[in-house]
């Protein structure tokens, strides 16, 4: 039997198939949408083009210049200010994340209140909030009650204005308190100690000749890490000229230790011995700061170093003695050098001592006035101190607080280790809470009064002498929230004590000082003025013990590790940082505890095992993560996840606590893994330059192909990654994420590999057990020429441009995988789920990049809306394209400069030059992909 | 009687372009309304504006040679002009009314392309068309309907008479 088909055409069936999905889904035109104009206009917008405001990240203390781009009256792309001397330009992966919570469905607008403690809150209006306030703050002036300001650092004009409120109000100037539990105190007490100066100092990372880092984890969160992660790249471009290093001294291969020429460590607490050592080599080796040193100086540090001779250094730390007798000897042959530290990870109960000792030695090279700079802050703001806080609590205990202020600081967030905060709450009458998000403390506050996001809010904030940084709305305030500012000044005139205080609005305030170009620059910046220091009578006249961990013999020092993805002030990390891979670790989401693979092996546990941490009774259970840049006597934590183990009383700013034991408990968790295997395989993906050069000439095939190669009439547009300069900080992919409307899959998916970053830095674990070298490569799509994602496609939604780039026409795909399976950098992303942007996440999306939905594949177009943008106005500006006008978002961010773009076949362009270096290889470039991506070599590295 | 094999075809099909057919917006979901004509709660006459007081397109739709978005005018531009023509007119005095309690009227599009889709208005203006050429001789319709399709093969045609990109990217985003 015959079955009589009629002849149907390709045309004609693809045309019924459209019909056909017309009716079934209801796309296309059956629905129109509206269109709502503004009522008025702001001023200079134009739809459809971005306008770009100057402020300033708030996420930590290093107050880097931000410039939000900003469509159609709402941020969507967050980038950094290039006139602002301390970013310069760039972000780092909190900056790029920040915009997460101007969007947060869960931001507060409404202030709500609770009758009495216990009691349910309710919103209420501003009016009420505000009546409430004042009548509290009125209660407790007539009772004398004092009246305190908890808040975190706020170097500027906010800091300025809490101030002079609180004198307004007549309360003396200790109730001020601010709160920054992670910021290093004791470097500003021990300078304090040393030098008479109470303030943090800089430092000049790039023009020192051997950088020492005791425990500093400078590119992660000691300082001010966009400043720093730049300042190593300068050096590592310098590194060819002559003797540059950098060494790293702590008990973990940290992002900053992975960056380092050598990675030592020592017995945890025993730093102190390695830093005076080196102390007294520089001293009888003649550092170059000796001679300036008055000869009783000489004679009592003699005596103080008297102690530390090598041998019994060498048997305390566990480091051997030729290891330190070479560093002492390039300290002082390196001139300058500079010592950092110490971080968190070698901070223990003698942090002080050790801060003074680093100090003393950085005198002894002649760092100190080279490499190492103090300058008194501009607008002096209260010192965040733990002191501080307990000043609160003494108070409260010896009489009740008639009001406490909280601006922007939760101490409940560190659990126990603010202990007598919660009993503190009893004995305040009334408290009022500014923040963004109902936090644990806003939970107990009387009344809760929504703040604008930093992103709509006036300000200004000085890092340091010379920096003041302008922070201005860069939109209006998407919720009914008020400026915390404006409302402390409306009760304070309900009041009627208004001594000081300016006034108009807190804004007006502001821009009464500023002109429109310090508006457009972004702040006011101008030459630091620099304090010279000199050591005080015998600076090492204090106690110079180890620091001594508590808890059972035969268990592990802890060790609270930093992360880039962790905020400040002990937030959980938001979910776009929750799940961007840690690039030590690779782990996305969850916590976990980091255990050196012999003693894991001990334990009888592996990567995955749940294990309970016991410390003083406290316990804390959480997955195992094998990491071999770890010493075997050491367990480390990230700090978002080790609160459960803070004792009472502990500064959480120490980050070598104690000693823990471990259990295993026999559970399995399937961590979050961002990338595939840790090793490299052969393959040759990170390649160091001595590597590259073993290898040259075998790998890269002349072309072999049945095709034609690509003509290119105008542009190949080509993207340089300089291994040398990454250092793995991730800020690249937070950019591409947000740049590119890539959606967040969750822990769940995340597990099975199924995150939608177009961008990735893959790490690798490299070298011997006892000396890992972790490597970074940033991996996006290569944009071959050669590619193998093309060829598959049987919709030719993926294609090669006349320009060299892969293009994937979205609303073309259906979804056959193809190219993904094909693709051997594993650049492309499928869509499992339509991925929703509720209410309202959708006002940050970018409209120049079409918002994906489930069953289509998506990749890296090397930002090609900026391409396309940039090409129109240089269209119609009548001029050709120059080098550097496109910029990726990925290379926009990048702090160590490691990304640059252009024009391949413009020979003078910086990218052309770049891709012709010597340094110069294509990863899997044997595979004869020609990639539009070429990666320079690491340079150092080769001998530990 | 249509072929059962024609008929399961078109089904696959459908199931098949379903996955790239669907235009991704980040919108909540509009409410629905006849394609083509524009309704709203106040008329709006092109041929009275365009036509017989013959004001140029781009006097309203200010950035369509400056920006990729043509741009509809804001209420504080109608009422610029409405503050002193025809203010005593129902609509004019509803529009008042609506700026006064700062709001806005809701326009229905008539020309839409998915958000996949990149169009930019500015090119097409340097490029030497008119206005017209896509959406016709506005200064005679009273309610504004659609002249063209708007679909990819007639958007092709012109570039390739005219020698403009044909590259898929150029377009698609």
């Amino acid at each position: 039997m015959s079955v009589d088909i009629p002849p149907v055409s390709r045309r004609r069936f693809l045309v019924g198939a459209a019909a056909g999905s017309t009716a079934l889904l209801g796309c296309g035109e059956t629905v129109a949408r509206h269109v709502i104009p503004w009522i008025a206009p702001p001023p200079d917008a134009i739809p459809g083009l971005s306008l770009f405001y100057r402020t300033v990240c708030r996420e930590c203390s290093a107050g880097c210049g931000m410039t939000a781009r900003s469509r159609e009256g709402h941020v969507v792309k967050l980038e950094g200010n290039p006139e602002h001397p301390i970013g310069r330009g760039a972000l780092c992966v909190r900056g790029q994340a920040s915009i997460e919570s101007l969007y947060d469905p869960k931001r507060l607008g409404v202030p709500s209140m609770r009758e009495h403690a216990g009691a349910a809150s309710k919103e209420v209006s501003w009016d009420a909030a505000e009546v409430a306030l004042a009548d509290a703050l009125r209660k407790a002036l007539a009772a004398t009650r004092p009246i305190f300001v908890l808040s975190r650092p706020e170097p500027g004009a906010v800091g300025t204005l809490l101030d002079t409120w609180l004198a307004a109000l007549g309360q003396s100037p200790g109730q001020r308190v601010t709160f920054d539990p992670l910021e290093p105190a004791f470097i500003r007490a021990a300078a304090s100690a040393t030098f008479g100066v109470a303030t943090q100092p800089s430092y000049d990372i790039a023009a020192a000749h051997l950088v020492l880092s005791i425990g500093a984890d400078f590119l992660e969160d000691w300082g001010s890490p966009v400043e720093h992660a730049r300042a190593l790249s300068e050096l590592r471009a310098q590194a060819s000229e002559g003797d540059r290093r950098f060494v790293y001294v702590g008990p973990r291969l940290s992002l900053t230790a992975a960056a380092a020429d050598e990675w030592l460590s020592v017995r945890p607490g025993t730093e102190i011995e390695l830093v005076l050592a080196l102390a007294r080599i520089a001293l009888t080796s003649g550092g170059a700061g000796v001679s300036a040193l008055p000869a009783a100086a000489v004679a009592q540090l003699t005596q103080s170093l008297a102690h530390y001779e090598l041998p019994g250094v060498e048997q305390r730390t566990g480091l051997a003695a030729s290891t330190i007798q070479r560093l002492g000897e390039q300290l002082v042959r390196a001139r300058p050098s500079l010592v950092l530290g110490p971080g968190r990870v070698v901070a223990g109960h003698n942090a002080v001592s050790l801060a003074r000792a680093i100090q003393v030695l950085n005198v002894l090279t002649g760092a100190v006035g080279h490499t190492v700079h103090w300058s008194e802050p501009a607008e002096q703001d209260a010192q965040p101190s733990v002191q501080g806080l307990d000043h609160l609590i003494e108070t409260a205990r010896a009489g009740r607080i008639g009001v406490l202020v909280v601006h922007h600081a939760d101490p409940l967030r560190f659990g126990a280790a603010f202990g007598g905060f919660t009993e503190l709450l009893e004995l305040v009458d009334f408290v009022a809470v500014f923040a963004n998000r109902m936090d644990e403390l806003a939970q107990r506050a009387n009344v809760v009064l929504p703040d604008h996001h930093f992103l709509e809010s006036w300000s200004t904030v000085s890092p340091r002498a010379g920096v003041q940084g302008i922070q201005q709305p860069t939109m209006s305030p998407l919720l009914p929230t008020r400026a915390a500012a404006d409302v402390l000044l409306d009760v304070a005139r309900t009041l009627e004590r208004i001594d000081g205080l300016p006034t108009g609005s807190f804004a007006e305030k502001i821009r009464d000082n500023l002109t429109p170009v310090d508006l457009q620059r972004g702040g006011i910046f101008d030459a630091r003025p620099v304090h010279v220091v000199a050591l005080v009578d015998d600076p090492l006249k204090f106690a110079l013990d180890s620091a001594s961990l508590d808890g059972p013999e035969s268990g592990l020092a802890l060790v609270v590790t930093p992360s880039l993805r962790h905020p400040d002030d002990g937030r959980s990390p938001g979910a776009l940082l929750s799940e961007i891979s840690d690039p030590v670790t690779g782990i996305s989401w969850s916590g976990w505890v980091e255990l050196h693979p012999a003693t894991a092996a001990t334990l009888g546990v592996a990567t995955g095992d749940v294990v309970r941490l016991v410390l003083d009774g406290r316990q804390l259970d959480l997955p195992v993560h094998e990491h071999a840049g770890l010493r075997r006597d050491v367990a480390a934590v990230g700090a978002p996840f080790v609160v459960g183990l803070l004792g009472r009383g502990v500064d959480p700013a120490l980050g070598l606590l104690s000693r823990v034991s471990i259990h295993k408990l026999g559970r399995h968790v399937a961590l979050a893994p961002g990338h595939g295997s840790d090793r490299q395989e052969g393959r040759g993906l990170a390649l160091t330059e001595a590597e590259l050069q073993r290898q040259e000439g075998g790998r890269e095939h002349t072309h072999l192909s049945m095709y034609a190669e690509h003509v290119h009439p105008t542009h190949r547009w080509g993207l340089v990654v300089d291994l040398d300069r990454c250092n793995g900080c991730v800020a690249c992919v937070a950019a591409c994420q947000v740049e590119n409307n890539s959606p967040i899959v969750g822990p769940k998916e995340a597990a099975i590999g199924r995150t939608m970053n177009w961008m990735r830095i893959e790490r690798f674990v490299e070298g011997s057990a006892e000396h890992p070298d972790l490597r970074f490569v940033p991996m996006m799509c290569q944009q071959c020429d050669n590619a193998p994602c093309e060829g598959v496609c049987p919709v030719y939604a993926t294609y090669h441009t006349a320009e060299g780039l892969n293009a994937q026409i979205y609303n073309r795909c259906v979804g056959t995988r193809y190219c993904e399976n094909n693709c051997p950098y594993q650049a492309r992303r499928f869509n499992w789920y339509d991925n929703p942007h509720p209410a309202p996440t959708n006002l940050g999306l970018n409209p120049d990049v079409s918002v994906r939905e489930r069953g289509v594949t998506e990749k890296c177009t090397f930002c090609v809306q900026r391409i396309r943008e940039v090409k129109e106005q240089a269209k119609l500006d009548g001029r050709p394209l120059r080098d550097g006008d496109i910029t990726p978002a990925c290379v926009q961010t990048c702090p160590a400069s490691a990304l640059a773009f252009g024009d391949l076949q413009d020979a003078g362009s910086r990218v052309a030059k770049l891709a012709d270096d010597k340094r110069a290889y294509h990863v899997l470039g044997h595979l004869n992909t020609k990639p539009g991506v070429t990666y320079l070599a690491r340079r150092r590295r080769e001998t530990t | 009687m249509p072929s059962p094999v024609l008929a399961a075809l078109a089904v696959l099909g459908c199931l098949v372009a379903g996955a790239g057919c669907k235009s991704a917006t980040a919108q909540p979901a509009p409410a629905p309304a006849a394609a083509g004509a524009a309704r709203t709660s106040i008329p709006f006459d092109h041929s009275l504006h365009a036509g017989r007081n013959a004001i140029p397109c781009l006097a309203c739709h200010t950035s369509a040679d400056k920006s990729p978005v043509a741009g509809i005018p804001s209420v504080r531009r109608c009422i610029g002009c409405h503050r002193f023509v025809a203010s005593d007119k129902a609509p004019i005095k509803a529009l008042a009314q609506l700026y006064k309690d700062g709001q806005a009227p809701s326009w229905p599009r008539v020309y839409d392309l998915p958000d996949h889709v990149y169009f930019s208005h500015r090119m097409h203006i340097r490029a030497g068309l008119d206005c017209s050429k896509c959406h016709g001789n506005v200064a005679a319709m009273s309610k504004v309907t659609r002249v063209s399709p708007m679909k990819m093969g007639w958007c092709m045609t012109c570039h390739k008479q005219r020698g403009a990109s044909t590259e898929c990217i150029t377009c698609h985003k």
